[in-house]
């Protein structure tokens, strides 16, 4: 299974990215692409899981565009089939953990799992 | 870097509120009718006081300051939304069917069979929050109606509120976003299942006696 991501998009109803890792283009623009997207405010939803009604969705905090990993908050009973648990305190260099965020949190790799971003909202 | 969820698509006579964080916010930014009315008044001396919902009266009351100060009463009645109906129907020039299509096929790998059925032929879904417990009703063209069962058969459910929100842009005075209708449905949902308070957090939320509402 290859990653990728869903952007909702006004054109094409989504435009999706693969973090093929065979595909070093496209692996090289999905990093730059989510790594812009998130400072830009847009939220990414990875897939950590199923369940019966269908995929259980975590938003992602940040992303480590060296280890091509989606980092999301997470709790001790809780952790996503896809992923691996990291020690709180160490995020990765390029990120600063923000004030009042602590806690255990979970790497997904990016590489294989889906996820749908969601640009920032104007109410309704 | 290129705007990665696209840019909206103006139409004439209809005004885009678009997310103030995106880059090109500033090039649509228009005066709503409401502020066109107001600079209008002012300019023959009439200075807009105050407005709200009068909910014995299913009106918005609005208080006008006339030019001899003294303060008087309108009162705008807001029964059905047939206004907002109108509005969401022009909006749709701006969607495509191959964009539907495209988020239809999206929806249809998140939701279990029988809710695509139910979206396909009714427009609507209900997903149960396990973290809350609440239940969503999930609309296409309508704010997600979030309902809170009493655990009682008998009893009917309790609507919270009505929660409507849009990714990127949306028409005022409709339901219409910018994003094709399927779309809206899927960041709901996505971030209704993601991220429940920070759902709660970023959307409107209309009581359900208002028109707004879509009930």
């Amino acid at each position: 299974m290859i990653g990728t991501l869903a952007i909702l998009n006004v054109s094409a109803g989504d435009t999706k990215l693969s973090f093929d890792p065979k595909n070093k283009g496209d692996l090289k623009r999905a990093r730059e692409t989510v790594t812009d997207m998130l400072k830009r405010g847009f939220c990414i939803l990875v897939e950590a899981g199923r369940d019966e009604k269908g995929p259980l969705y975590r938003r992602v905090q940040r992303f480590d565009p060296k280890t091509d990993e989606y980092i999301i908050a997470g709790t001790p009973e809780e952790k996503p089939s896809n992923a691996r648990a990291v020690p709180s305190g160490t995020p990765p260099p390029e990120t600063r953990a923000r004030k009042g965020r602590k806690g255990p949190t979970v790497r997904v790799p990016a590489g294989r799992s889906t996820a749908v971003a969601v640009a920032p909202t104007s109410g309704g | 870097m290129g705007e990665w969820a696209g840019i909206p698509v103006p139409i004439e006579g209809e005004r885009l509120i678009v997310a103030p964080q995106m880059p090109f916010a500033g090039l649509f930014e228009r005066k709503s009718a409401n502020e066109i009315a107001g600079e209008k008044m002012a300019e023959k001396g009439w200075r807009w006081r105050n407005s709200f919902w009068c909910g014995r009266w299913r009106a918005i009351i609005n208080l006008i300051e006339r030019p001899d100060g003294k303060v008087v009463g309108s009162w705008e009645p807001a029964f059905h939304h047939i206004t907002h109906d109108l509005a969401t129907m022009g909006a749709s020039v701006a969607w495509g069917l191959e964009q539907e299509q495209r988020a239809l096929q999206l929806l249809g790998t998140m939701i279990r069979h029988h809710a695509m059925k139910h979206y396909v032929l009714t427009g609507m879904f209900l997903e149960q929050s396990p973290r809350s417990g609440l239940c969503y009703v999930f609309r296409r063209l309508k704010p997600t109606v979030v309902l809170k069962l009493t655990g009682d058969p008998d009893e009917s459910p309790r609507i919270l509120a009505s929660l409507c929100m849009h990714p990127i842009a949306y028409y005022e005075g409709s339901w219409a976003g910018a994003m094709c209708p399927t779309d809206d449905v899927i960041a709901h949902l996505t971030l209704m299942r993601g991220d429940e308070h920070r759902y709660w957090k970023v959307c409107n939320q209309h009581p359900p006696y208002r028109p707004e509402a879509g009930l």
